[in-house]
């Protein structure tokens, strides 16, 4: 059966896992980690690295280092919260073409989608090399409080890193299904999911294979990074204090403070206190060089955060309570994402619940698993899909249209299971009225404006008549993969138009093209640019070894006047691999090394006829 | 609504008058279209009521009534046999369980269903030819449901009991969705089976949101014909088991006493019994004989002649014997027996139901006892019809509209009563304290 990589897409670490021989399993990078971090960095060269490579060079080169673009994928450039932390960014971000983002790097702009992409390419390199085969299929997941918005964007970057998407899952609903993968269960779980940016509550009912999301929460600006940015914070003012100096206006302390608030976060987890101590952090420019040494203690560490964690357990109340369920009606807890590490977050988890969380599953592999084994069950086919995997998943918001007033009228419920379908009777509001205009959202605000566009669109050629008098039917159908679409009919006149609303991820499906194009060219590229190392490298110590064996061969040779040639012949094809190294040409250089190896191939013999 | 239009009298009766409607259970009327007059009739049919009474309590003229049930049994809601004929116990679906029905039920033996109706079921070829990557068996089914879906109950869609836990219900969602979400196709050629699929999904979801919310779930219910729950089913089991011991043992007992008397001795003594009640009959004592021919019957049961000489005595009998009990109640009455008269008066109403004296006294010593008002008031006015003018029946009428708090009815029947008897101190202070408090 075909392969499909289930990839977590976090956004500070990204693994990827495939169902292998009926068992999925989590697939190491060449360095042997098994989850990689989601950091792109580009080089002087122009050269891409991803995950360790691109985290260890952080510090020297922080403008051209992209960690956690995750936070911004499939956002407008104006919301708030983007306002709010783009200055926090070491990297440069501007708005793009279609109020997105895009990113300042070197002399060209890249937009998230295409960031996320080089992750994904990279997840997908290393699935590939471990089993030495192209895979193309895929499900990516994302938090499960995205929009739509988010989630185009996500499949999008998928589609530029060369991917059939088969489904975007929820990240949630993938821990669940990694959960009770194999076994023959029938529970009701509540996941709770505090990753690097954002946190998700849902809760599922698993019934020997099927896996009913009930409900669905989240808060998509809150997660470990956020842990980190109160260390962060607290150091900066510890510093100032001393020093009276803000040590954020140097890049290069910033990413050093941010690394080592992350690493004393990690540790205060298993100590209770950690030294941080950050020798020559920030240079007063008047040949003085200030150090930061501090110690943090766990205590401190909870209370700088305990407002981060209580905020989640808020979150669960609420979800808990709109199912109308109440904390003793679920029968386990999973804990997923890095960030439920942290003791104080577990201890409030336990409290909330009454239980003590499931400890069967890994908060970083577990999510990747989960999502190999949806794309597993999708592909499979015949008299075993009975066994397979079911997911029955729900609309994570409302959605609806803008009606009379400004108003949010919603059509389909958030939590609904997919596929679904709505039908509602409007009536015109104006006298004489002969075209509405239908505007369709998704959020819970009762404004519309409040919430998220999804699209727009006109029916015209109403009859006239006084308001109140022409009826008009909108119906929404959602498909099992999510896909919005959209009709209005006039029911006198059974005149229709419909949308397939396909919520905007910030770019044009052009765009969307020319860079996967441009992935693909620079993949091409770097693949001929590795290609060509490899065969530099050969060349290079065949000609040295040749270059050994002249002398002794030349005094071999001397004695008959013909080989003279043969020499020259070697010295020419050593100049020609030279030249094609210096001009950088793959072609001739692989013809060169052909020559060459003859040569040293003759030279090995005539020097042993020598000794 | 007009008297006119509306059948009250036995002479006259329309057909409505003797059809039964019943409610079908295969269609949810939520997803008919009806009209709010039709509702308010669907759900006034309780597999009982005749047509003529379910118009009648409704308040639509007739001809509107009989229009909205053909309308209803049209859109498959209702339906009743044609001759009027009282449905067979079988096809009675109450909206409310007397012990009887329940039993019924749990006696009802269903017919085992089809199990797999659609693979003899006709569709259309091109359907069933039409490039799609399925088999010939998926289609027909696929077919067959979303033909049938909108018919059948959430109950029938799920394949669960009526009275199903939610753990059960939740189990069979799961099971259905298995065969129906269209992710079991995923990326497969399904051509116009797909949104088939999709559409089945769809309301299968539909139905287990409904039942699985306990709200919704009531309020679908309602609207669905009435079906014992399991603890119904087995009460009524058992009742029925008890039942059944009494009558066998009754059986036995008579068995037992046949047994020891041989037949043709029996016979000989019941023809005895039944010489001397004739006997008695020309010696004009109707109320011996009646005694002899009842040991006959019991002796010989069954026999035609004697049944029907039961038949002609009984009515003799019963009068010559409330004419005693009637000179035996007001002796017990004199005697202050008044308990015992009470029973006597009222076993005289049994024969002689219109005797003047036993309805008044009868009357009296219930409103005395406080018992039986209603009744007590039924014998009061029928009294009164026979003898209009006199004031104590009016004094006892009132008395006892006063004890049911009917004080409008009781102020009348004083004020008639103190014209007739001005001199009663007693009563005229009742009267004013009456009209006090209604002022």
């Amino acid at each position: 059966m075909e392969r499909v990589l289930g990839i977590d897409l976090g956004t500070t670490y990204s693994c990827v896992a495939v169902v292998e021989n009926g068992a999925p399993l989590v697939i190491a990078n060449k360095g042997g980690y098994r989850t990689t971090p989601s950091i792109v960095a580009f080089t002087a060269g122009g050269r891409r690295l991803v995950g360790h490579l691109a985290k260890r060079q952080a510090i020297t080169n922080p403008q051209n280092t992209l960690f956690a673009v995750k936070r911004f994928i499939g956002r407008k450039w104006n919301s708030e919260l983007v306002q709010q932390v783009k200055e926090r960014m070491p990297y440069r971000m501007m708005e793009g073409p279609h109020n997105d983002i895009r990113v300042q790097v070197q002399d060209r702009q890249y937009s998230i989608p295409e960031i996320s992409a080089i992750v994904l390419t990279e997840m997908k390199r290393v699935a590939e090399e471990f089993f030495k085969a192209p895979i193309s299929k895929a499900v990516i997941t994302c938090p499960a409080y995205f929009n739509d918005g988010q989630r185009t964007a996500t499949k999008d970057a998928g589609r530029i890193a060369g991917l059939d998407v088969l489904r975007i899952i929820n990240e949630p609903t993938a821990a669940a299904l990694a959960y009770g993968f194999g076994k023959k269960i029938e529970k009701r779980v509540a996941v709770y999911d505090l990753g690097g940016g954002t946190f998700d509550i849902s809760i599922l009912e698993i019934g020997n294979g099927v896996y009913e999301v009930i409900a669905t929460a989240g808060d998509t600006f809150l997660g470990g990074e956020d842990f980190d940015q109160r260390i962060t914070d607290w150091m900066v003012f510890n510093f100032a204090k001393e020093h009276n100096l803000d040590p954020r206006t140097d890049p290069m302390a910033l990413q050093r403070l941010k690394d080592a608030a992350e690493k004393a976060k990690c540790e205060l987890s298993f100590q209770n206190e950690v030294e941080i101590n950050l020798p020559f952090l920030f240079s007063t420019g008047k040949n003085r060089t200030l150090h930061f040494q501090k110690m943090l203690d766990r205590k401190k560490l909870e209370e700088l955060t305990i407002d981060l964690v209580e905020r989640t357990i808020d979150i669960c109340d609420r979800t808990i309570k709109d199912a109308g369920l109440t904390p003793k009606d679920i029968s386990d807890v999973i804990l997923v994402g890095g960030q439920s590490r942290m003791p104080k977050v577990q201890e409030l988890v336990q409290k909330y619940f009454g239980r003590e969380p499931c400890k069967n599953v890994h908060p970083d592999e577990v999510v990747a698993l989960g999502a190999a084994i949806q794309g597993f069950a999708l592909v499979s086919e015949g008299p075993g899909k009975k066994e397979e995997t079911l997911l029955l998943d729900v609309t994570p918001h409302s959605l609806g249209i803008m009606i009379v007033g400004g108003y949010f009228q919603t059509l389909i419920q958030k939590n609904t299971t997919v596929p679904t379908s709505a039908s509602h009777m409007f009536t015109t509001v104006k006298d004489g009225q002969t075209s509405a205009r239908i505007m369709v959202f998704q959020g819970e605000s009762k404004v519309a404006s409040e919430n998220e566009l999804l699209g727009e669109f006109i029916l015209s050629g109403l009859r006239e008549a006084p308001r109140g008098e022409v009826e008009i039917e909108i119906r929404f159908d959602i498909s099992a993969d999510g896909i919005v679409s959209v009709s209005a009919k006039d029911i006198e006149t059974g005149r229709q138009q419909s949308i397939v609303v396909t919520a905007t991820s910030g770019l044009t499906e052009d765009e969307v093209q020319r860079m996967a194009e441009d992935n693909r060219d620079y993949l091409l590229s770097a693949a001929q640019d590795e290609e060509f190392e490899k065969q530099r490298v050969q060349v290079e110590k065949i000609i040295e070894e040749i270059e050994k064996l002249l002398p002794g061969v030349g005094e071999v040779i001397s004695a008959s006047r013909f080989s003279r040639e043969a020499l020259n012949k070697a010295e020419a094809t050593i100049q020609r691999a030279r030249l094609a190294i210096k001009r950088r040409e793959l072609n001739s250089l692989s013809d060169s090394r052909e020559g060459l190896e003859r040569t040293l191939t003759t030279f090995k013999s005539l020097a042993a006829r020598k000794g | 609504m007009t008297t006119e239009e509306t059948n009250t009298s036995g002479s006259d009766e329309g057909p409505e008058a003797r059809i039964v409607p019943q409610r079908t259970g295969s269609i949810d009327p939520s997803a008919v279209q009806l009209s709010p007059e039709e509702a308010f009739l669907l759900f006034k049919v309780d597999g009982v009521s005749t047509m003529q009474l379910l118009i009648q309590t409704s308040g639509f003229p007739l001809e509107r009534g009989r229009a909205l049930f053909d309308s209803l049994r049209d859109k498959g809601l209702v339906g009743w046999e044609s001759g009027g004929r009282r449905h067979t116990a079988e096809e009675l679906k109450p909206t409310a369980p007397s012990p009887d029905q329940v039993a019924e039920a749990t006696s009802a033996e269903p017919a085992p269903p089809d199990k797999q109706p659609w693979l003899n079921m006709a569709f259309d070829d091109t359907l069933l030819e039409e490039k799609a990557d399925l088999d010939e068996a998926t289609r027909r089914k696929i077919l067959y449901l979303h033909q049938k879906m909108n018919e059948l109950t959430h109950y029938q869609l799920l394949e669960v009991e009526r009275h199903a836990d939610q753990r059960n219900i939740k189990r069979a969602y799961f099971e259905i969705s298995r065969q129906y979400h269209p992710d079991t196709y995923f990326r497969k050629e399904l051509g116009s089976f797909k949104t088939r699929v999709e559409d089945i999904f769809k309301r299968v979801t539909r139905a287990y949101e409904v039942l699985s919310n306990p709200e919704q779930r009531k309020a679908y219910d309602a609207t669905l014909p009435y079906e014992p729950t399991p603890e119904e089913l087995e009460a009524a089991r058992k009742l029925k088991a008890i039942q059944e011991r009494d009558e066998r043992m009754r059986e036995e007992r008579r068995q037992r006493l046949l047994r020891r008397m041989p037949l043709s001795q029996r016979k000989a003594q019941a023809r005895e019994h039944f010489a001397s009640a004739q006997d008695y009959l020309k010696r004009n004592d109707p109320v011996r004989a009646m005694n002899e021919i009842q040991l006959s019957l019991s002796l010989d049961p069954g026999q035609a002649e004697y049944e029907k000489l039961a038949e002609e005595v009984k009515p003799k009998a019963g009068k010559i014997r409330a004419e005693k009990d009637l000179k035996r109640a007001r002796s017990e009455e004199s005697m202050g027996r008044s308990e015992d008269a009470l029973r006597t008066y009222l076993r005289v109403l049994e024969f002689l139901p219109d005797e003047p004296h036993a309805l008044a006294k009868a009357a009296e010593l219930l409103l005395a006892a406080k018992r039986d008002l209603r009744t007590a008031v039924n014998y009061c006015r029928r009294a009164q019809a026979l003898d209009p003018d006199n004031a104590e029946l009016m004094r006892i009428l009132a008395e006892l509209y006063l004890e049911l708090g009917m004080n409008k009815n009781a102020l009348r029947e004083y004020a008639r009563y103190a014209e007739h008897k001005p001199a009663d101190e007693e009563v005229q202070a009742r009267l004013k304290e009456l009209r006090r408090t209604r002022g």
